[in-house]
């Protein structure tokens, strides 16, 4: 190993151990409800990012593997975006539990990660900056769904207690329904023009290149099918007024067809010029 | 010296025993002063409330102290000693400031984390200031009392959570609606729980308040006293599209509104959450209606259930309240220690003797044309000296070391004689 892969190792495992402080933090405080425990482990989340967004500009920048390069990477850009998410949505609405459900199921799709081939250090097939904005952009809109979904699921656990009217342990921990309810609408009004503009801006550098987007990539099909769940959703939302129970199912269904779709997509395909 | 308890509590002693123990505030100037007057009793402070009679002193020695207390209590509210004993618990030293700590905090309250207690002995404080009752020590302690019961009330939950129906009531309209600043309230019927339910409403501010009766005439009058509007009771119907909250509590013998009714409004509302409250029995709502989605349905058992659970959620707090209590005690003890007079007299006096004896021991053997007589004489003559030059400081030590300045006074002597004091 040379200095470059030395320095990376080590501020991967540092990256790695801090995460995990977040994510017990978080746990933490959702058993005890101390609140100096979710800003600690808010202050740990904010470490873990800065320090994520060293790794990858390190990565790309020294060893020059891409972000894009291989499946394993594509995720932990996509958990740094969900945590920078996560972070704005923290600074906006004040409910470090929100924390609770995002970080540690980020830290675990983080070790998932880990846990994957490790990618050659080269810079793959995509050299345009075009098609680097497309990714990022698309990543950005998928990690405001995760974030969409955790309120979601949140919401709907909030509303069992409350139609159930026994309130167990998370009754006092959860927010209000309409926050929850917002915060998940607000998200999916941010994620689906970012996934438009993704589409946008593939279609476009397809074109340029002369090639039809919709054939031999799953990846584009598999985005548009995305893009009409939630098509259908905000559609729903504004003109039927839909809301809560249906509205949360509808934004964690599409969310879990993501992260299916990328399971599936690593496993049967080898050629990873599109995550996505 | 030492901090003492003595008194009776809901738990201890019943109503009829409370009330002839009680005292009024406004009358407890005499008591207090009283009992100063007695032998022993350096500081005290009396609280008295429906739930407990408490007396908290610093006496000079424990024992005598509590049997001081116990007389003076059966005395002054002419109470039979024999039967006084059976109900009064007595605390001393760690567990006395616990108590107080305690009791400060709510914990030791009927309803668990209630606030009023708090403010009751503040009132009692300050009274005892007045009547110039508390000095250094109970300064000390009572102030310490009530950082820890804000310490308490602010890091554990034991205040948090209704225990009344009609908060309980409130707190679930938070958790459907966030903020009620711009929600629409309609009251249907009247009732006490109902109108109480209203005012924690209105208080947190809601926007509008719509309020209806079977006669007219009554829905206006209610609609005055908090200020809302009255309408006539077959508009129910049409309200329902705009109001958000819904509290209910007519003598009607079938349901008012069912669930047709509700499921019929939904898409006019666009499916804004609704929050309906049955106070009635029976109930005037059709249970159902609770199966609708953004409807949510309580009724009276329900709201009880809330309150159960939430004050279950108060005691799994309290067990986090001790905690700190705990640690503040042992602190407080500490801090205690360091005042106590007695270890600093202790060390002076040692110092000063075995200076003395040190030069005796080492200057006599010398002195070879002494009769043993005169030997003698002179080792008495020292500890005279000794004696008359440590007796002004030392009366003065004690009697400083319960004022304000006190600790001053000890930490000067340790520091001029060098003196080394464990806590």
């Amino acid at each position: 190993m040379d200095t470059t892969h030395i320095i990376n190792f080590f501020l991967f495992e540092i990256l790695l151990v801090i995460f995990f402080l977040a994510t017990l933090g978080y746990l933490s405080f959702l058993v005890t409800k101390k609140p100096f425990l979710a800003r600690l482990a808010t202050a740990l989340t904010v470490v873990s990012f800065t320090l994520d967004t060293i790794t990858i500009l390190f990565k790309l920048t020294i060893i020059r593997i891409s972000p894009f390069s291989n499946s394993k990477e594509t995720l932990f850009l996509f958990i740094w975006a969900t945590i920078l998410v996560f972070l704005i949505a923290d600074l906006k609405y004040h409910i470090p539990v929100l924390g609770a459900f995002v970080i540690p199921i980020a830290f675990m799709l983080f070790i998932y990660a880990y846990s994957l081939p490790a990618g050659k250090a080269s810079l793959p097939a995509i050299q345009s900056y075009w098609i680097g904005l497309h990714a990022v952009v698309a990543i950005l809109g998928y990690a405001v769904f995760a974030i969409a979904s955790c309120a979601a699921v949140m919401y709907l656990i909030q509303e069992r207690q409350l139609k159930s009217k026994k309130p167990g342990a998370l009754y006092y921990r959860l927010p209000s329904l309409e926050i929850l309810d917002n915060l998940s609408y607000r998200a999916l009004l941010i994620g689906f023009p970012l996934l438009t503009l993704a589409i946008i801006i593939g279609a476009i550098w397809a074109k340029f290149r002369g090639v039809n987007p919709l054939s031999r990539d799953p990846t584009t099909i598999f985005a548009i099918i995305v893009w009409i769940i939630y098509a259908i959703l905000i559609y729903a939302r504004v003109t039927a007024g839909w809301r809560g129970r249906k509205a949360s199912y509808l934004t964690i269904l599409g969310f879990s067809y993501i992260l299916i779709t990328f399971m599936a997509i690593y496993y049967f395909s080898e050629r990873r010029l599109h995550l996505f | 010296m030492n901090i003492i308890v003595v008194g009776l509590n809901h738990r201890t002693a019943p109503i009829e025993i409370r009330e002839k123990l009680a005292f009024f505030d406004k009358e407890l100037e005499k008591p207090l002063t009283q009992l100063h007057q007695a032998e022993g009793i350096l500081e005290n402070f009396i609280i008295s409330t429906c739930n407990r009679v408490e007396v908290y002193s610093v006496v000079s020695s424990t024992e005598e102290g509590i049997r001081t207390v116990k007389e003076f209590l059966a005395t002054y509210q002419q109470v039979e000693m024999s039967i006084l004993e059976k109900y009064l618990y007595v605390y001393e030293g760690d567990q006395a400031v616990a108590h107080i700590f305690r009791v400060a905090s709510s914990l030791d309250s009927m309803v668990l984390g209630e606030p009023q207690i708090l403010g009751q002995m503040k009132a009692a404080y300050k009274i005892a200031c007045e009547s110039n009752t508390t000095r250094f020590f109970l300064h000390a302690l009572m102030h310490k009392a009530f950082k820890v019961a804000k310490a308490v009330r602010t890091e554990t939950g034991i205040s948090r959570n209704a225990v009344s129906v009609s908060f309980a009531a409130v707190e679930l309209a938070k958790k459907i609606f966030g903020s009620l600043h711009d929600k629409q309230v309609l009251i249907i019927g009247a009732g006490e729980m109902g109108e109480l339910a209203v005012r924690h409403l209105i208080s947190e501010g809601v926007q509008r308040v719509l309020v209806t009766n079977r006669t007219y005439e009554r829905a206006v009058e209610l609609a005055k006293a908090f200020q809302g509007t009255a309408i006539p009771f077959d508009q129910i119907s049409e309200a329902l599209i705009t109001i958000d909250i819904v509290i209910s509590s007519t003598g009607s013998p079938h349901y008012l509104l069912k669930y047709e009714d509700i499921k019929a409004l939904l898409s006019l509302r666009k499916n804004r959450p609704m929050f309906l409250i049955d106070i009635a029995v029976p109930r005037n709502l059709d249970p159902d209606i609770n199966q609708l989605d953004n409807v949510y349905l309580y009724d009276i058992d329900d709201l009880q259930a809330v309150v159960e659970a939430n004050i279950r959620e108060r005691a799994k707090e309290a067990q986090r309240a001790e905690e700190i209590i705990q640690q503040e005690v042992l602190q407080f003890s500490k801090w205690l220690k360091a005042q106590d007079v007695v270890p600093t007299i202790k060390a002076l006096r040692k110092k000063i003797e075995t200076i003395s004896r040190t030069e005796l021991e080492r200057r006599l053997p010398g002195l070879k044309n002494l009769s043993p007589k005169d030997l003698e004489k002179i080792q008495i003559m020292v500890n005279l000296i000794t004696n008359k030059i440590l007796h002004d400081p030392l009366v003065a030590l004690k009697k400083l070391s319960y004022t304000d300045e006190g600790s001053i006074y000890i930490q000067a002597i340790q520091k001029l004689f060098n003196l080394e004091v464990d806590e």
